[in-house]
């Protein structure tokens, strides 16, 4: 017995042959035992699973399982399609995001470059000085207030 | 094997850095050049004379003064901007008869020299550190025209 023989006893057990086929399977489980053994165990072993199938109890409503499914559907085709925006903005990461990190160094570099110069813009006097003078009786003295923030350097000519 | 995208954000990650490190060499070129402000202030006990134009030392620096000195008035007799250079005396007219020459000899070292009546007095050689917000480099001396008084040169930021 061929598989499609096989597939019209299946289709005759669920009612689904159609009529002008009907004649044909009929004699054929009349005269052949191969046939009719098949039929008989397809028979049976529809019997055992609709006689021991287990029912399904929803803890919620129909409706609302049903709205879950759909839902998630619905999420999983919005992230399949997700790869074809990113595509389009592509540039954005390959140009954009680098220069923006360019960006950022750059002006981390301006600040700690611009902070030392920025302290250097004075002459705070420090202690060792060297006088050079044609005037005699010319003295010199320092001192550093570090509370006041001044230093001075005092020219004495007495 | 290097990915195309990869060696592009390199090549611009360079260039970027190139063009900063440029930029900000030149920026670090300018700003080797010191912007100050000298102030010559006159020290008196006396009253402010009405035939000259003087103006009263703002009272944070003149405070500082009165802590240390003698003198109970501080008048400024000229303030001026000077962008220090290298090696490039700055000269400050203090009097008719008196002028002083500020000049950076290097990044550590400052000169002054005072010249009176056209002929050198004196030169001080001064080590000088960074200056900070706030804070006054001060030469002093006592005014040789008349005793009781003095002169102070007070090197400070200048404003922006």
């Amino acid at each position: 017995m061929n598989r499609e023989l096989q597939l019209k006893l299946q289709a005759h057990l669920d009612g689904e042959l159609p009529p002008a086929e009907l004649g044909d399977i009929t004699e054929l489980l009349a005269h052949d035992q191969d046939a009719k053994a098949l039929y008989m165990e397809l028979q049976a072993t529809r019997e055992l699973v609709r006689g021991n199938e287990l029912a399904l109890k929803l803890t919620e409503s129909r409706e609302f399982y049903w709205s879950k499914i759909a839902r998630e559907i619905d999420r999983n085709e919005r992230t399949q399609t997700a790869p074809n925006r990113t595509r389009d903005f592509s540039w954005l990461r390959r140009w954009v995001l680098p220069l923006g990190g360019v960006a950022a160094l750059t002006v981390l570099l301006a600040i700690a470059l611009q902070a030392p110069s920025s302290s250097r813009s004075g002459l705070r006097l420090a202690e060792a000085s060297e006088l050079e003078t044609t005037v005699d009786d010319t003295s010199m003295n320092s001192f550093r207030s570090e509370s006041e923030g001044i230093s001075v350097i005092w020219i004495s000519s007495h | 094997m290097i990915k195309r995208s990869t060696l592009r954000f390199s090549l611009v990650s360079l260039l970027s850095l190139l063009w900063a490190t440029m930029g900000f060499g030149l920026t670090e070129t300018r700003a080797g050049d010191l912007r100050l402000k000298t102030q010559l202030i006159w020290a008196t006990d006396e009253e402010k004379p009405k035939e000259k134009k003087l103006k009263e030392v703002e009272s944070k620096l003149a405070d500082k003064l009165r802590r240390f000195y003698k003198w109970k008035n501080y008048f400024e007799v000229s303030s001026t901007n000077v962008v220090l250079v290298a090696n490039v005396p700055q000269k400050l007219t203090m009097s008719r008869k008196c002028e002083m020459e500020l000049k950076r000899v290097d990044e550590a070292t400052i000169e002054l020299k005072f010249v009176g009546e056209g002929k050198h007095i004196r030169t001080v050689r001064q080590k000088v550190k960074p200056l900070l917000q706030g804070e006054y480099s001060i030469f002093g001396g006592d005014d040789k025209e008349k005793d009781s008084d003095a002169w102070f040169v007070v090197i400070s930021q200048a404003g922006p």
